[in-house]
């Protein structure tokens, strides 16, 4: 993660965060019950619970009665689903309005996914596409649980998905290489290899390609990783603006919420200066796992 | 209404028609006590010999759907709904509930077969169907109870695994 040191703020700090263990939050499914139903239930199982004051739904597990949130009835009914803050916030960026079409590139597990389908209050209709056949069972296990009526799952490569739509937003959350999970697994507090950074970026260049594409003029896309390396992020999203019709959409983020904005420049690369209108978060700004989201306008 | 698509390399369809709501309608309010109005807002299509819910506005064609929607209700034989289709409709349903408590719901989950006498202030009358099985007031899933009034867990065996765990620590 040295290679980091001069664009993470207050870097000692952000280093001495990852070696402790990432808190649990929930996002209540209002598709189901309100919140104070669940919130009650939860605490009188004892489990103390804070409101995250700026993302609607979340909140922030303190402390547990000895054992996972994750092992409770009210989990297993999908009155909520464990969600990290970070990208939580990725759903609401996106923007989805009731009865529009919406493309999730790269779906599973579906975190994202159903979020997108509680904004939209299980109306419109998204398509959640998986190309990994492995992931697509937890996909589907989680749009049963959490009631989601709206999705209809398809399994393509994202980087050839057919022409259809065309899609009034498109989420595009890329397989990464996780250095923003570093809180979660040890192994990857070192930081990812560079070459594997190298390989992956050609991926996520196409996936965020097609994800132009498939959107109207004037939709939006949003391009989000659970990384740090601006290989995978800035650099990716520069050249989406270079090869697509496409401009980026400022980030409006609350004062409130500690953050960081994207890069311009990184170890003789230069980008485009719109790029510091997305926003980078780390996990000692939120006590989180780590996020790099951008939103783009189809021109 | 009935829109095709390719599904693992073969065109399938997608039937729509206003008869499978029907059959879905009358069946969890006949069954179920669930207000018939309040599948208004939904579409309901057939694949195979299950009636599937959604709430999708749109299909786009050329696309290679792995799912889409909630499964209901099984329609081979005697219509049978699911645990899932049961757990969705909690809140608007109102007979042949029969309510467990942790010790006769986890016999159930190990596959146990209850007399219905072993649960008190149920809402059925015993008569032979599916019905829903329900803990602490919310309903978990599916039961069975056959002509001589012995209960059942129909609970898929995965999910039954996962609330038996559940209930340990209570």
């Amino acid at each position: 993660m040295d290679r980091y040191a001069d664009i993470i703020p207050d870097f000692e700090s952000f280093k001495a965060c990852l070696l402790t263990p990432q808190p649990h939050y929930i996002r209540v499914n209002t598709l189901k019950v309100t919140e104070q139903e669940v919130i009650s239930k939860l605490e009188k199982l004892g489990f103390i619970l804070q409101k995250v004051s700026f993302a609607r739904w979340f909140y922030k597990v303190i402390d547990t009665p000895g054992y996972s949130i994750t092992h409770t009835l009210y989990h297993w009914l999908g009155w909520f689903y464990v969600q990290d803050i970070a990208p939580g916030l990725v759903s609401p960026i996106l923007d989805p309005q009731e009865d529009e079409l919406i493309l999730d590139l790269a779906a599973a597990p579906g975190g994202k996914t159903t979020h997108i389908a509680q904004i939209m209050k299980n109306t419109g209709t998204i398509i959640a596409n998986e190309p990994v056949t492995g992931r697509l069972r937890s996909l589907q296990a989680n749009t049963h649980r959490m009631g989601v009526l709206n999705t209809i799952i398809t399994q393509h490569n994202g980087i050839m998905f057919p022409d259809s739509g065309p899609f009034d937003r498109v989420l595009v959350d890329v397989p990464c290489s996780g250095e923003g999970r570093a809180r979660e697994t040890k192994s990857r507090r070192k930081g990812a290899e560079e070459g594997f950074i190298e390989s992956i970026s050609g991926t996520q260049k196409g996936l965020l390609r097609r994800a132009i594409q498939l959107t109207k003029p004037g939709g939006i896309i949003v391009y989000s990783t659970c990384t740090f390396a601006p290989e995978e992020n800035e650099a990716v999203v520069n050249y989406a603006l270079q090869n697509e019709p496409c401009e980026i959409v400022p980030i409006e983020m609350a004062e409130n919420i500690p953050h960081s904005k994207g890069l311009i420049k990184w170890q003789g690369m230069e980008f485009d200066d719109s790029l510091r209108y997305t926003i980078r978060i780390y996990p000692h700004q939120l006590d989180s796992g780590g996020m790099y989201i951008a939103k783009l306008r189809r021109l | 209404m009935s829109k095709r698509f390719k599904y693992k390399g073969k065109v399938i369809s997608l039937d729509f028609s206003d008869n499978w709501k029907e059959i879905v309608k009358q069946y969890f309010h006949d069954r179920f006590g669930v207000p018939e109005s309040m599948w208004d807002q939904y579409k309901v299509f057939n694949r195979g010999d299950e009636l599937w819910l959604a709430s999708f506005s749109i299909v786009p064609s050329d696309l290679r759907i792995v799912k889409a929607g909630l499964r209901l209700l099984r329609i081979k034989g005697n219509p049978k709904p699911t645990t899932v289709a049961l757990q969705w409709l909690s809140p608007y349903i109102t007979k042949n509930v029969v309510n467990t408590n942790k010790e006769t719901l986890s016999k159930l989950l190990q596959g146990g077969i209850l007399h219905i006498s072993n649960f008190p202030e149920s809402t059925t009358d015993g008569e032979k169907g599916y019905v829903a099985l329900a803990f602490q007031g919310l309903i978990v899933g599916c039961g069975h109870i056959s002509s001589g009034g012995m209960v059942k867990s129909q609970i898929p065996a995965g999910k039954a695994r996962e609330l038996l765990e559940i209930l340990a620590r209570l």
